[in-house]
């Protein structure tokens, strides 16, 4: 996978990239840490860590753009767009819907969202897969771990005994149960289909 | 002696109900994670870390150590069987234990990776116990000027041992240390490039930078590489080796054992560099070299002795020095700092109990995966069956929900998918994670020692290499200038064929 543009030179645009990268980080750190004095009575101050890193990564990260453009190296190859989208908006999705609808209404969404990252997706499948996830996690966290995770949305009253809380547990209940019967007939058929 | 009275204290203390549970469930989980490519032991400890909070310290760390060795055990079953290694330091055992699968020879190679990783397992214990008192006594004659240049030493041999470019190596420490500084400054209490996030004014949570870049960067890459399943089909039968296969092995268990145990200290070094050493040291020493690939049994038994030993003693510098020779053991320190514990020589001394009953309990785990394993390897290779499509969401998940239990903050939570971004960018361009985990939790440390030396010396960089006052440091250093000159030598880089990579 060696990158040599029509009519140039051979030059190692992983490493061009991955170069200017770095150095573009190391000039947002400086930018951010301007305002910090770079040196104190005895030499070091609050700047004078982070500065001398954001130097020293700048300069790597030159180093490594100019080597690239002397070299023969692999492109960066295709980025995995579908991936990214459905993973990292997955994990958003819990980020924003843990606090807003709880666990117990984000987690199929979420499951499913990141399922659909592999090209060998399932929709069936994943539904299944989300509501049996989500039923575990959501008893394993705040049962047995005893982590404070909300699991419904905070408009939703559920504390013990009121009828909100037997109502929503209740379907809570009756639709993990359907999904696990209807699961397991599914994997009896397709045994019985082998 | 004063050894065997500690190390009885030790197993008082690990053969508790709870401990020996926990030392199963990590065992067990370990396992099960170095049986499943996709996921490696500093994405599952990192993973599993929420869920210990609840526990004491001793039963957390007790079961964290499970994992990591449980991995090694585990790599190996589906490196023999299936040809995949499930972890990085199986890579290695695939090559000549599958060959050896192939002829039917599938019961004798998981049975010498099993008993050469007991024996190594074993042997790596005691060398903790033994190295335990005498390391701890050095590192109280450590000043701050001292810890820093051991501590640049370290990143110098995470460097020089590194796969790749040594460039990269570099470039991805300072990033490391660069991040590591965001956050509050310990001395003038100012904000560090936060943005003005409140959440980050502690810093970045190591958990999540470890999930971030090792979790979801390595699912978003697995999921470009779908392998193919070369499963050995026929039954694994006749489990146990010929004498023959023993006597063969043996002296490559032993030599396996010993190169693991000092490349487990080494800074940089760790299983995986073990298992490939060992390797390259059986095939040059054979008298049949050729057979290496084609299923010779000393492949099998010496990387795997290695990768075990080196498994346990890179806890030596951890549990005494309070430094991580490798990414894994970086994120014990997070692991310990968590449950407040401050990784160092005094931890011996202040908590004998956690000391020695993690010792002991490595023993007890290596001797439980002796015994579980093999007859569990049915189990594991049906679990090989489970698509990866159903893994990588459950993984996903758990992660979600460990990082966000950590604070109970969703910031946290997109922070981690931030870093996922990055660790699959910073993989595409071609750089290694697992020196810039090294360098972050190294980094908090070295500038908090770096301040207080320029203090004391009131200011004086020389301080450093200044023989009379810190002759240590300055030797330190010397060390670490001439070895990263020596890496830098093409000469040398032609020997740098070993891998950094711990996933």
């Amino acid at each position: 996978m060696i990158a040599k543009p029509p009519g140039g030179s051979a030059r190692s645009i992983q490493d061009i990239a991955g170069g200017a990268f770095l150095v573009a980080i190391a000039a947002l750190a400086l930018y951010l840490v301007n305002h910090l004095p770079a040196s104190g009575r005895v030499g070091f101050a609050s700047g004078t860590a982070p500065r001398l890193f954001a130097y020293g990564l700048m300069a790597l990260g030159a180093w490594i753009m100019i080597s690239g453009i002397f070299k023969e190296g692999p492109s960066i190859g295709s980025l995995n767009w579908r991936g990214l989208a459905t993973i990292l908006g997955s994990v958003l999705i819990f980020a924003i819907g843990i606090r807003v609808v709880g666990l117990a209404l984000i987690g199929v969404p979420m499951v499913v969202l990141a399922s659909l990252a592999d090209k060998q997706f399932r929709a069936v499948e994943a539904l299944y897969f989300g509501v049996g996830m989500t039923a575990f996690c959501g008893l394993l966290f705040p049962t047995v771990l005893g982590q404070p995770i909300p699991l419904w949305p905070p408009f939703l009253d559920m504390t013990p005994g009121k009828p909100t809380a037997i109502i929503v547990q209740a379907i809570a209940g009756g639709v993990v149960l359907a999904a696990l019967i209807y699961a397991a007939r599914r994997v009896v058929q397709s045994r019985k289909g082998n | 002696m004063e050894l065997l009275a500690n190390l009885a204290h030790g197993f008082s203390v690990a053969v508790t109900p709870t401990n020996i549970l926990l030392c199963l469930i990590g065992a067990l989980v370990g396992t099960l994670i170095g049986v499943l490519p996709g996921i490696g032991p500093i994405a599952t400890i990192a993973m599993l870390l929420p869920i210990t909070y609840k526990l004491d310290p001793t039963g957390a760390l007790i079961m964290l150590a499970g994992i990591y060795y449980g991995a090694q055990y585990g790599g190996s079953t589906t490196a023999i069987l299936v040809n995949l290694p499930g972890e990085s330091s199986s890579v290695v055992t695939a090559i000549d234990g599958h060959q050896m699968a192939k002829k039917g020879r599938a019961g004798a190679a998981l049975a010498i990776a099993a008993i050469g990783s007991f024996i190594a397992g074993t042997f790596g214990t005691i060398l903790v116990a033994a190295l335990g008192k005498p390391l701890t006594a050095v590192a109280q004659a450590f000043g701050p000027a001292d810890y820093f240049s051991l501590m640049v030493l370290g990143l110098v041999c995470a460097i020089v041992l590194a796969s790749g470019s040594v460039l990269k190596a570099i470039a991805m420490i300072f990033l490391g240390l660069l991040l590591s500084t965001i956050g509050t400054d310990l001395e003038t209490g100012e904000q560090r490039m936060t943005f003005g996030f409140l959440p980050l004014a502690d810093g970045i949570e190591f958990v999540t930078l470890a999930m971030g870049m090792f979790g979801f960067a390595e699912i978003l890459r697995n999921l470009e590489n779908q392998e193919s399943r070369d499963l050995v089909q026929q039954k694994v039968t006749n489990l146990m080796p010929t004498k023959a296969d023993m006597m063969e092995a043996a002296p490559a268990v032993a030599r396996g054992t010993l190169l693991g145990s000092i490349l487990g200290i080494l800074p940089g070094g760790g299983a995986v560099l073990a298992a490939f050493g060992a390797y390259t040291l059986e095939k040059k020493l054979s008298k049949r070299p050729q057979e290496f690939g084609k299923g010779a049994i000393r492949g099998v038994a010496g990387p795997e002795s290695a990768n075990n030993a080196a498994a346990q003693t890179s806890f030596i510098p951890l549990l005494t020095l309070g430094i991580p020779p490798n990414a894994v053991m970086a994120v014990m320190v997070g692991a310990m700092t968590i449950h407040g514990i401050v990784p160092g020589p005094q931890i011996m001394t202040k908590q004998p109990d956690l000391f020695w009953g993690l010792i002991a309990s490595m023993w007890i785990g290596n001797l439980m995966l002796v015994i579980i394993n093999l007859p569990l390897v049915g189990l594991w290779v049906r679990l090989l069956r489970v698509p990866y499509r159903m893994l990588f969401p459950a993984i996903l998940f758990f992660c979600a929900i460990g990082v966000y239990s950590i604070n109970n903050q969703p910031f946290d939570v997109v922070l981690t998918a931030f870093f996922g971004l990055m660790g699959y960018l910073l993989i595409k361009l071609g750089f290694e994670p697992a020196p810039m985990l090294v360098a972050f939790v190294l980094g908090k440390i070295m500038e908090e020692k770096l301040r207080q030396a320029m203090l004391l010396s009131r200011g004086d960089p020389w301080t450093f290499v200044d023989f009379s006052r810190h002759p240590i440091s300055t030797v330190l250093i010397v060390v670490s200038v001439a070895l990263l000159a020596l890496a830098i030598t093409p000469a040398l880089r032609k020997k740098r064929d070993q891998v950094f990579v711990e996933d």
